[in-house]
């Protein structure tokens, strides 16, 4: 036997010996006769396999797609990379959040209420949005009206009317929208969060842009938005749903083919992020305290982050079984919910947790927190919460499939995150080839870190 | 926990236009009187359940708004055979999505589960339908979560806190008047009596449907659910709901400014029929709604946005209640208008659009709500929520397919009829605005 083998054989017998320590838990735990629950179970686990496939169109381009027919609907979400909020100009920001309100109120042979008509009665689900990196659509269509779904679709890029009558209220709108923000704390808490983590970066913006730009921004600087972004060489895509290969190429080809090669390839410097700063509060009149919380994390494909995801769902996760609401919430009541969650943004990878609580259980709350990350860093997870983390990701692994939209987001992610094609037949492995040995480790390296807070509400602290 | 209360009438707005026919639903109750429907979806190995008790917040007695969503709260604390919080912990191992809702009408429990994990589910959900279990140190900590859920939703928030209160008022005196959250007065009042005697009082087969959406057959779910629910007992007790009382008509107006308020809002409300009071007039003014004031060319957006350069508005109607259902449209005015204008312009605007509809319009608008139909093949989420929901309101299960034929079937005339009808009902007028100093433009 060479070593290879050895060590194969060894890993193998430590996951049955884990396997069957969790079932051991799973059952020896409960009073009641859950063994029967599962032992008489007439339903059992089905396998499920979606097939991901990709399809090269003449000019080239790339789409990922999963077909189902289980449904009469088909899903396309794509988007146009460096084309999002952060890459708008200085004295323009909002600019691509205002193309994403205007596409859909007119374009090619179509006015307003004909285009919003057209994709009513066809049932048509037609998003435009921009995040801080892309311009993204999203597209949902009963499989019998794509061909209404390509028009409108090579309608909206190639010519979109962008009326002045339609920028005048689509203005008053996003200012409207600004302020509506600033009614909300924790919206407040979040552009001040943001503006704190990237400093002057414009992955700080407020997405919705600056009301003063929002009202300078001409039908021109639209058109030059489109000009710019929507092209072959910053296109990505995916699909799913009731359609054949064959179909969808012919679909793809009719409405992007006559998109220009080039992009204007804009580019942003590096972010500097800002993971420890002094406590900050902002002063407003509420009955609760809200806060926000940073720290440093991993990437999407670092090695640390199955490990650190993991200490980090038994951590903050969004259950009621998570330490921070175990503590604060069922142990305390101080909180309806407190939660941490690992944000892997490129460049930017951060926890990021919060909570809220009246001012007077603000410090007791505080302290919980500190002590939780204390004890995570020190003492690392329990195997019984490393297996019930295990495991639920394992089981929930399906999920996912919800709809077809889900599914052709999904594709959508595993081409962003360079998570490659096989990755939904792979996911299950990297959970389970992650250790408690790894999670430990992580907690170890990540949660010995002290968290930076920006809170808003009253004053906290007794002058 | 109940993340979605607020969203319950929202969703049953954006949700109802695609309920009909094309469900399939199917449905069996168990001898207990447990109410089961069953939509199939094999798209994949995983089912939805929601088991939606008929009980909510407008069932509470006086002095104890806030017990129906405590309740809901305690129903994850334990039971005799699953103590403690174990059953958070079994989902969570078990990769099941799980949360609940408390509304004006019902309190929902539901769950997204791989197939492999229904038992499981079904088994806890049974469990929990007469075993449960309140302990004096999970009572006061959910009594004091409830409390801050109520800061965090409705108290932090201004508008949230002025739609609240000009809800109290158009519901005044009906068991629809008090908010769900509860009072932070009475909440802290609560008993752990007030909930075990309150969930013996509606905790029951007999009183609850449970809806299935997946990847399951007919005969299976019958199997499944006989098995862990088929043993409970039926309440031996007559279960009771409140009547609603008819509303007196008259015109309510609140007008306030507030500190932090940053954009204006006005709102016309009507009370008006629902699906269980009057299905026809119901239906009509669901119809005239989605013309009037949703979708991407609604009348409000061809004349008070586009001419009058209102900056935004919409209107819905609720109609899918125990009670009465309620019509509010609602806009953000030009600020170089006067407030008391912009309310007279909302007001006549509502009899301005039945003015201008005719029935090209109207086939136009009946034709864009049911083309939404097609989509509840596609999410199991979606079918199990609103057949659930409709079935939980008593509709059978022909009334719930013929959702399509009762739009369908919307005349000019009915619509005519019914916002006549509305017009002389029970209306409030809302004006809420900043403080003046802040006023600035745009």
């Amino acid at each position: 036997m060479n070593f290879k083998k050895k060590v194969f054989l060894i890993l193998n017998l430590f996951f049955i010996a884990v396997a069957m320590y969790a079932v051991y838990v799973f059952f020896y735990k409960t009073p009641v006769d859950l063994q029967d629950v599962a032992r008489n179970a007439l339903l059992k686990e089905k396998k499920f396999e979606l097939k991901v496939e990709e399809i090269v169109l003449k000019d080239g381009l790339k789409v990922w797609i999963a077909e189902d027919h289980s449904a009469p609907i088909v899903a396309l979400d794509f988007y146009f990379s460096s084309a999002g909020y952060a890459f708008d100009e200085n004295q323009k920001q909002g600019l691509s959040a205002m193309v994403a309100a205007l596409l859909d109120e007119g374009a090619g042979a179509y006015e307003q209420e004909a285009f919003s008509n057209l994709l009513e009665m066809n049932a048509i689900e037609l998003d435009f949005s921009s995040d801080d990196e892309n311009f993204n659509v999203s597209l949902t269509v009963p499989s019998k009206n794509l061909d209404v779904a390509a028009s409108v679709l090579r309608a909206v890029l190639f010519e979109p009317h962008f009326a002045a009558e339609n920028i005048k209220v689509v203005q008053k709108q996003m200012a409207e929208a600004v302020k509506m923000n600033s009614e909300r704390p924790e919206k407040v808490l979040q552009k001040h969060f943001k503006q704190t983590f990237f400093g002057q970066h414009p992955k700080g913006r407020d997405g919705l842009g600056k009301i003063e730009d929002i009202m300078n921004i001409t039908r021109a600087d639209l058109l030059s938005f489109v000009g710019n972004h929507f092209a072959k060489d910053n296109l990505i895509m995916a699909m799913a749903g009731d359609i054949s290969k064959d179909e969808a190429q012919k679909f793809l080809s009719d409405v992007f083919s006559n998109l220009p090669e080039k992009s204007a390839g804009l580019e942003l410097e590096k972010p500097e992020t800002f993971y420890v700063f002094e406590p900050q509060h902002i002063q407003r009149k509420m009955p609760q305290v809200l806060a926000r919380f940073v720290l440093k994390g991993t990437e999407r494909l670092s090695e640390d982050f199955y490990a650190l995801y993991m200490a980090t769902e038994i951590f903050g996760g969004a259950g009621l079984s998570s330490r921070l609401n175990l503590t604060s919430r069922e142990k305390e009541g101080l909180t309806y919910g407190a939660y941490m969650y690992l944000n892997a943004q490129k460049d930017a990878p951060r926890l990021e947790g919060g909570f809220a609580t009246s001012l007077e259980n603000y410090e007791k709350m505080e302290k919980i927190l500190f002590d939780e990350f204390e004890k995570m860093a020190n003492d690392g997870v329990s195997q019984k919460e490393f297996n019930a983390v295990k495991n639920n990701m394992l089981a929930s692994f399906n999920l996912r499939f919800k709809s077809v939209s889900d599914i052709s987001s999904m594709l959508l992610y595993m081409q962003k995150e360079n998570l490659g094609m096989d990755f939904l037949q792979k996911r299950n492995e990297y959970v389970l080839n992650t250790t408690r040995d790894d999670v430990n480790r992580a907690a170890k390296k990540y949660f010995a870190q002290k968290p930076s807070i920006i809170t808003i509400g009253e004053s906290l602290r007794k002058e | 926990m109940s993340k979605v209360f607020c969203l319950i009438v929202g969703l049953s707005l954006a949700c109802f236009p695609a309920c009909a026919k094309v469900f399939g639903a199917e449905e069996f109750y168990l001898d207990n009187g447990l109410r089961v429907v069953v939509v199939e979806n094999h798209r994949a190995p995983i089912v939805k359940t929601m088991l939606f008790y008929k009980v909510g917040a407008m069932d509470e007695m006086a002095g104890k708004s806030g017990l129906a969503h405590l309740l809901e709260h305690l129903m994850f604390r334990g039971t005799t055979s699953v103590p403690a919080s174990q059953f958070n912990t079994l989902m969570l191992e078990n990769g099941v999505d799980f949360n609940a809702f408390t509304s004006k009408d019902f309190t929902a429990y539901h769950a997204l589960s791989d197939i492999s994990r229904l038992e499981l589910v079904l088994f806890l959900e049974a469990d929990r339908m007469h075993n449960l279990q309140i302990d004096d140190a999970a009572f006061s900590g959910e009594q004091k979560v409830v409390y801050q859920e109520r800061q965090q939703r409705v108290e932090n928030n201004v508008k949230s806190r002025f739609a609240e209160n000009a809800s109290q008022i158009l519901w005044q005196n009906t068991p629809y008047g008090h908010p769900v959250s509860g009072t932070l007065e009475e909440i802290n009042a609560l008993t752990k009596e007030d909930a075990l005697s309150f969930y013996r009082s509606f905790y029951a087969p007999n009183n609850a449907v449970l809806a299935i959406a997946g990847d399951i057959t007919f005969d299976e779910a019958k199997k499944v659910v006989q098995k862990y629910f088929g043993a409970i007992k039926k309440s031996t007790k007559p279960i009771v709901h409140k009547n609603f009382p008819k509303i007196e008509a008259g015109i309510y107006q609140i007008s306030k400014e507030m500190e932090d308020v940053q954009t204006p809002k006005i709102t016309v409300s009507y009370i008006i029929p629902s699906i269980t009071t009057d299905k026809k007039a119901a239906f009509a003014l669901s119809v005239f709604a989605s013309y009037f004031g949703s979708g991407g060319n609604s009348y409000m957006k061809r004349t008070l946005i586009k001419k009058h350069k209102v900056v935004s508005g919409a209107a819905s109607a609720d109609i899918f209640a125990r009670g009465y259902g309620s019509f509010t449209a609602s806009i953000t005015p030009n600020p170089q208008t006067k407030d008391e204008d912009n309310l007279t312009m909302l007001e006549n605007s509502v009899l301005e659009a039945l003015a201008a509809l005719d029935e090209d319009l109207l086939a136009l608008e009946k034709k864009k709500m049911l083309s939404w139909l097609v989509y509840t093949k596609d999410n199991p989420e979606n079918a199990a929520y609103l057949v659930g929901h409709m079935a939980a309101l008593g509709l059978n299960l022909k009334e719930i397919e013929a959702y399509e034929q009762n739009i369908d079937s919307v005349t000019l005339e009915d619509i005519k009829k019914a916002v006549a009808e509305m017009q002389k009902a029970k209306k409030l007028l809302t004006v809420l605005m900043p403080r003046k100093e802040a006023g600035d433009e745009f």
